[in-house]
């Protein structure tokens, strides 16, 4: 179960390399990322929330608790 | 349009982003960390006051040279690779990168040039959408699902890895703290350098 987890992170991994990829190819027509995230943090609330959420991560991985103990054992 | 129908039409557009702010400082509750789930939570009301026309409208975000950006973030990132973890430097560092990011996201961005072709424009933006949202939501669930399953022993913890789990060990030496820095400050650049909309331009 451990390899199927970790199987997936690197899929979506995977997947995020090739639509960043496939946003350089005309003919594919998908849009990069800055189009994207022009079209999404234009309101208050997903900026807000995108860059709170950013800010967390590295808060949550360098500062706070990063690996939370098992309840039992 | 009416103001009422205005403040309905924000509502439902605010909705969806501050129901993701409630359930993330939902999941901080669960793991036990009251700070995590403050922030969370002193966001999501924020947001819904705003939506609400509680809090008046933001002025234009001020323009901040990319070069000037860019070498904040490098001294930034210097310091969180050379920095203790979990100690107070690098609290203090992330934390005032919080509230200057967090600051700056409030305001509204300044605006770019209006498109030659917005019809096509907005079919690549919607194709791109759909793409980026589908991995960010499997992404969040197989979290979600290994984050909960992990929870109750070491055995069921280390079957369900979370991401946390994952990176943690490469975070114990500088250079993976500062690989791990720049891209995290990298991502927020980006962030704050961008939603520059067309409309009202």
């Amino acid at each position: 179960m451990r390899d199927v987890t970790i199987g997936i992170y690197l899929l979506c991994l995977v997947a995020a390399v090739l639509l960043a990829i496939g946003a350089r190819v005309p003919r594919w027509g998908i849009g990069t990322v800055t189009e994207l995230l022009d079209g999404i943090l234009a309101e208050r609330a997903p900026r807000v929330t995108l860059v709170l959420f950013w800010w967390w991560l590295g808060w949550h991985f360098l500062v706070g608790q990063t690996v939370d103990a098992p309840l039992a054992g | 349009m009416t103001e009422q129908r205005a403040r309905g039409r924000a509502w439902l557009r605010s909705a969806p982003w501050i129901f993701i702010l409630a359930a993330i400082g939902t999941v901080q509750v669960i793991r036990a960390q009251p700070f995590d789930a403050a922030v969370f939570g002193v966001a999501a009301v924020a947001l819904a006051l705003d939506a609400a026309g509680a809090v008046p409208a933001g002025a234009r975000r001020p323009s901040v040279p990319i070069s000037a950006a860019i070498a904040v973030a490098g001294v930034v990132a210097v310091t969180l690779a050379l920095a203790p973890r979990h100690g107070l430097l690098a609290g203090l560092a992330v934390g005032a990168v919080g509230v200057v990011a967090v600051a700056l996201a409030w305001l509204r961005p300044p605006p770019r040039a209006a498109d030659d072709d917005p019809a096509a424009r907005h079919r690549r933006v919607r194709r791109a959408a759909i793409g980026w949202g589908g991995v960010a939501l499997v992404l969040c669930l197989v979290e979600l699902w290994s984050f909960l399953l992990g929870r109750f022993t070491a055995e069921a913890k280390e079957l369900h890895p979370a991401i946390s789990e994952l990176l943690d060990p490469a975070l114990g030496d500088p250079f993976g703290r500062a690989v791990f820095a720049v891209a995290w400050l990298a991502l927020g650049v980006l962030l704050l350098t961008r939603g520059r909309s067309a409309r009202d331009a």
